[in-house]
């Protein structure tokens, strides 16, 4: 793009040049015109004859819904890619025994019934007549207990696995004693059986078919879900369309006839398509980023948009590695509580849209959540004596904190705002982004980090939370959390108390004891979560804990 | 001209022996634990070593490049380290969307370069010459990043447009794919049709001076006839080999289009790679992309032959 | 319409100009090159003095969040607060840091293997010219990549003044600079190759003046000019390269105010609600290339009158 271009002179260049810089300021000015006209809000929303809040109707079958996935896709596997096993093939083709709902224990799928005879025992009896998509090599044959088996102890061996922990924590073994039942001996009582990382994941839990189970990764997806996987073209498009055979399709489920999800990785590229009506929902997977931009949707497309909320199990979390020094210093650790300004995250990166937590549990698990007059004493704001505690001790205050987060723009303005919070005190800090497996696989995995700033996945109950805290986490995350051997014993005793007050209760006074003693893991916020849909699009609720679109009664209105 | 073009390939061949061997040693030059980034920390130690030896990332570097080299010559190009999928599949896949970006914005940018150039020349001082003087200018300072970031912003914001994402097959759904690629390509090329404005333009004034085209003017001949015959062959000369640089240029410019709008062509595959140090994937995309400039300076420098009748291929 | 190569010629009789008369003339004769020398002029200043020049810190979350440009904050905030038009002004640290840093670097390590190359021929100059070959083998941003992917990308701590910040970004400095190498080496080669056949060489062997001496003091200075033209455009075209880098992620780390870099990553999701996000830094990088481009045309004109004419 360098100048080898020549400039004519010519005798008359003086002239000529005042020519060309009139004619300059000319198309400026229009320029500056034309934009000043385009810029005064985007195509007026016209009056929704049916309304926003119109009630529902009778839904119609058919159609096609348009969405996109946000992030890169490398294989057919919901077992290993991402965007298999939050979005596209787990949520069209594949079935599972049972879901969940935030206000349901389970949902269920492909199991007629459940029982529980011992705490250590699931029958599951399936419905009958279910079969798989028709294409080779499965072609349509009745789906079997041994395929759930062989799906099960697939994940189980599987080390790249997304996420694993109930087959390899929990599960014992699986037997299929006839066509039609299935049962999952456990090791132990399971408190959280049917949450959604354990019975209810969405892509751990997925009925393969045992042919493919060698080649899950590069073979045609082949399920016994509502939509079979009509073609795709990897990283780009997936076209799904609705599966007569799937065990709910005599009640005219799922309603829309296909499905169509492009991958569209670009924020600007996702706000583009979603406004040209390219793609039909915006922020269906995780919210709409930033939250503001639903002030702005709402404002510019009006009437045609609806715009729905719920409050994230996401959250955002500080964390040091109290197998460092100085993080093994409680009062170090304490200083910290004393700096960290968790208000300031929610406002800066959600725009004050959300909550703060009380305790170390997200602010979505309503039931467990402690009273915020218990725990202020813990996290009130004092720079002067988070400054005493850091010099009584000793903390060096030439060293450089490094705080990693995984490289995507919120994760790493996150670590941007704690470098921000220490600096005052004259505490250095510097932001180094990784990817992905560099920041799980070499640092996380291995302890090789002091602290992070990250956003982690929505968890519905608070297994994981409270693992992170215990010595043995069963989690990549092998150094996260406080690491205290009474606080492991009483993690270890919530996992296990099925009855639900007695866990509740024993819940909250962990979550105090991990306060009094400074756990080197704080929860900064939980944001709301708005998604953007147009208005002819009926009864498509999402799921909060798996951020699921499982939802086959949604219908378009178009 | 046939000594003259077995003597380049030959030398071109060479040459892409030690470019595969620089890229190479730079890709080894820091030590990567890649099998932890592929399978994840939760492998065991069986696992890592069993993909190590799959992959040959166990071997000495020389053994490993002679293996890649074995593999290439039978034009087996390994297989992604992320995803196992082969190089060489997944290559051919992505390539015809890169082709598509570079030919396109290539084509804008000579019709409009070489056009607007030639016209201004010849309406020197008039409106469009000052017009024409202007957007070039314009069009070298700002960088393609941004014009790409305003086509997504702006038309979306004021008209409610954005290109139709996810088209890709030019033979299944031509308006669909040109709408995508349409306008996105056209921006990129402005910069390259920026500099053969001026090029083209300068040439062709050089050209209209001198005294071979005020002979064949005398002669009688119609305008078209020394536009044609004598102008233009003449004029093109420089603009030649500026196009041909412009072309490379442009292969890089495909990266960044590919990575704001999402189009899955060689740009975005080596973006990718390079995050993971997926070592065959950046290999065959830098590769293909040095046998690309040499295959460009080789049809510049033939062109020349061409249009030059004293050129005389050394 | 006067004759090609006729010089300005005064009708009154001959005066002593003023310094003033004769920068006029100079601003009268090369409008142009004068308004694209008070950008660059400006550049360096705003790049040099950013810790004066700047209202804010430019990480510090200052302002109410995507704020519009208001007096306060000319430029307007991103989502975190920050002020904008702090941003661009010690972005333009990175930029210049960045470019001086690798022309330079480029222009130097070219410069001497084109006078060893073009001075002692043979095999010295073919195997630089293979290496070289290689490496002007790829497209620009494809080098770049390569470069960055090898040697890893840089760290950034709190800077505080240019010279340490190019230092940081040295990755990107010597991956732009890889690029420059070939065309300078090229150049400087065609002339010492010219040169080297010429009296003066003769007269200094014969008084026994080693190669060096040779290079260094009679050849060198007759390829000095070739190289400020270069060196000029190739400034604005490494400005670009950076921009281009810490766009696509592989430059600056994230949080750096860097041009290239504001118009990715986290600022993207805001772009259409707010384009001033945008329009910043793009407007900055935009004029400072305008200059560059500008500059080079006026140094193109004034230092090759052959190409004046028509």
């Amino acid at each position: 793009m360098t100048g080898t271009g020549y400039w004519p002179a010519t005798a008359r260049r003086a002239f000529s040049r005042r020519r060309l810089i009139a004619g300059g300021a000319g198309l400026a000015g229009s320029a500056a015109l034309l934009a000043a006209c385009g810029r005064s809000g985007g195509p007026a929303g016209g009056a929704n004859p049916a309304g926003t809040a119109a009630k529902s109707g009778a839904p119609k079958p058919g159609g096609q819904l348009h969405r996109y996935y946000n992030n890169s896709t490398t294989s057919l596997s919901p077992i290993t890619d991402s965007g298999e096993r939050l979005d596209l093939a787990a949520y069209h083709a594949y079935d599972r025994l049972v879901s969940n709902l935030p206000d349901k224990d389970y949902v269920l799928q492909a199991a007629q019934t459940v029982e529980l005879p011992d705490p250590a025992t699931v029958i599951f009896k399936l419905k009958p007549g279910m079969t798989f998509h028709n294409r080779p090599p499965v072609s349509g044959r009745a789906v079997t207990p041994e395929d759930i088996a062989k799906s099960q102890y697939y994940v189980r061996d599987n080390p790249k696995a997304g996420n694993n922990s109930f087959q390899v924590n929990s599960l014992q073994t699986v037997e299929t004693p006839d066509a039609q039942t299935v049962v999952f001996r456990l090791k132990g009582p399971n408190a959280y059986l049917f949450s959604g990382t354990q019975l209810a994941d969405p892509g751990a839990q997925c009925v393969f078919p045992k042919e493919n189970l060698d080649n899950l990764e590069t073979a045609w997806t082949i399920g016994s879900g509502p939509y079979e996987l009509v073609d795709y073209q990897l990283n780009v498009r997936y076209l799904y369309r609705r599966f007569a055979g799937y065990h709910e399709a005599s009640k005219g489920l799922p309603y829309i006839d296909e499905r169509e999800v492009k991958v569209i990785t670009d924020a600007a590229a996702q706000e583009s398509a979603f406004r040209s009506g390219q793609v039909d929902l915006l922020g269906d997977a995780g919210g709409l980023q930033p939250n503001a931009l639903a002030d702005t949707l709402k404002r510019d497309m009006g009437d045609r948009i609806a715009i729905d909320q719920y409050l994230a199990l996401s959250m955002l979390s500080w964390n040091a590695n109290v197998t460092k020094p100085p993080w093994n210093d409680v009062r170090i650790r304490e200083a910290m509580y004393r700096l960290i300004n968790r208000d300031q995250y929610l406002s800066l990166l959600e725009q004050g849209k959300g909550k703060v937590p009380p305790g170390p549990l997200p602010a979505g698990l309503t039931d467990y959540q402690l009273d915020p007059k218990q725990t202020d004493k813990y996290f009130h704001q004092d720079a002067k004596a988070a400054k005493q505690l850091l010099d009584a001790a000793g903390f060096p205050y030439d060293k450089e904190i490094e705080i990693i987060t995984i490289n995507n723009p919120r994760n790493n303005q996150g670590g941007e705002i704690y470098q921000q919070q220490l600096a005052p005190l004259g505490v250095k800090a510097r932001v180094v982004p990784l990817g992905t497996a560099e920041f799980l696989g070499q640092r996380i995995a291995t302890g090789n980090w002091e602290t992070f700033v990250a956003y982690w996945p929505g968890y519905d109950s608070p297994q994981v939370p409270l693992r992170l805290e215990h010595t043995v986490t069963n989690h990549v995350h092998k150094y996260a959390g406080l690491k205290d051997p009474t606080i492991d014993k009483m993690i270890e005793k919530a996992e296990v108390t099925t009855d639900k007050a007695e866990r509740i209760k024993l819940v909250k006074d962990i979550q105090i004891a991990l306060l009094e003693r400074y756990t080197p893991m704080i929860y900064l916020e939980n944001y709301n979560v708005y998604t953007a849909r147009y208005n002819y699009v009926r009864d498509y609720q999402l799921n909060p804990a798996t951020v699921a679109m499982y939802r086959l009664e949604a219908w378009l209105d178009k | 001209m046939q000594r003259y073009l077995l003597r380049r390939i030959a030398s071109m061949v060479v040459n892409l022996f030690l470019v595969s061997i620089f890229i190479f040693a730079a890709l080894r030059l820091v030590p990567q634990n890649i099998a932890a980034e592929v399978l994840g920390p939760n492998a065991s130690v069986e696992q890592y070593r069993q993909f190590n030896h799959v992959t040959g990332l166990d071997q000495p570097a020389l053994k490993q490049f002679l293996r890649w080299g074995g593999g290439v010559i039978r034009g087996d190009f390994g297989k992604s380290f992320r995803t196992n999928i082969a190089v060489s599949s997944e290559f051919r896949q992505r390539l015809p969307v890169t082709l598509e970006v570079v030919v396109l914005s290539f084509g804008f940018a000579a019709v409009m370069g070489i056009s607007f150039g030639a016209l201004s020349a010849m309406r020197q001082n008039s409106p469009m010459d000052y017009g024409v003087r202007l957007f070039s200018i314009f069009g070298l300072s700002i960088p393609n990043f941004l014009l790409l970031t305003c086509l997504l912003i702006f038309p979306a914001r004021w008209w409610g447009y954005a290109p139709s994402f996810g088209a890709l097959s030019f033979f299944a759904r031509p308006a669909d794919n040109l709408q995508l690629f349409g306008p996105a390509t056209f921006l990129l090329s402005v910069g390259s049709s920026a500099i053969l404005m001026r090029l083209t333009r300068s040439a062709f004034l050089e050209v209209v001076r001198q005294d071979y085209v005020r002979t064949a003017r005398a002669k009688g001949l119609r305008e078209r006839a020394v536009i044609l015959r004598h102008e233009l062959r003449n004029a093109l000369l420089p603009v030649l080999t500026l196009m041909g640089i412009q072309l490379g240029g442009l292969l890089g410019g495909s990266i960044i289009l590919e990575q704001v709008m999402g189009l899955p062509g060689l740009g975005q595959w080596i973006l990718g790679a390079i995050a993971i140090n997926d070592y065959p994937v950046i290999m065959a995309v830098a590769l293909y992309s040095a046998l690309a400039v040499m295959i460009i300076n080789l049809a510049v420098d033939l062109s020349y032959a061409v249009l030059d009748p004293r050129v005389r291929l050394a | 319409m006067r004759a090609a190569g006729a010089t300005w010629v005064q009708e009154a009789p001959w005066r002593p100009r003023s310094r003033a008369m004769r920068l006029r003339g100079i601003i009268r004769r090369q409008p142009l090159g004068t308004a694209s020398g008070f950008i660059i002029l400006g550049f360096v200043l705003v790049a040099l003095a950013s810790p004066w020049m700047a209202p804010h810190n430019p990480h510090a979350f200052v302002g109410p969040s995507l704020q519009a440009p208001t007096r306060l904050y000319p430029f307007g905030t991103n989502n975190l607060g920050q002020d904008i038009l702090s941003r661009v002004i010690y972005g333009s640290q990175v930029s210049l840091a960045v470019g001086v840093s690798a022309v330079l670097l480029g222009t130097i390590a070219g410069t001497t293997l084109g006078l060893l190359s073009g001075y002692f021929g043979g095999w010295i100059d073919m195997i630089i010219q293979r290496a070289l070959e290689i490496v002007a083998a790829f497209p620009g941003l494809v080098l770049i990549l390569v470069v960055i992917a090898a040697l890893g990308r840089p760290h950034v701590s709190a800077s505080t003044n240019i010279v340490t910040l190019a230092w940081q970004l040295r990755v990107i400095v010597i991956a732009i600079a890889i690029g420059f190498v070939f065309a300078v080496t090229r150049v400087v080669r065609s002339v010492t190759i010219g040169q080297r056949g010429s009296t003066y060489v003769d007269a200094a062997k014969s008084c026994g003046a080693g190669w060096q001496r040779v290079i260094v003091i009679h050849i060198l200075p007759n390829v000095v000019p070739y190289i400020i033209v270069g060196a000029t455009a190739a400034l604005g075209f490494a400005i670009l390269l950076e921009a281009a880098v810490s766009f696509l992620g592989y430059g600056v780390p994230p949080g750096t105010p860097s041009w290239g870099a504001d118009l990715s990553g986290p600022s993207r999701q805001f772009f259409l609600q707010a384009p001033w996000l945008a329009l910043s830094p793009g407007a900055a990088i935009s004029l400072t290339l305008l200059g560059f481009n500008l500059l080079g045309d006026s140094l193109r004109d004034v230092l090759d009158p052959r190409l004046r004419g028509g």
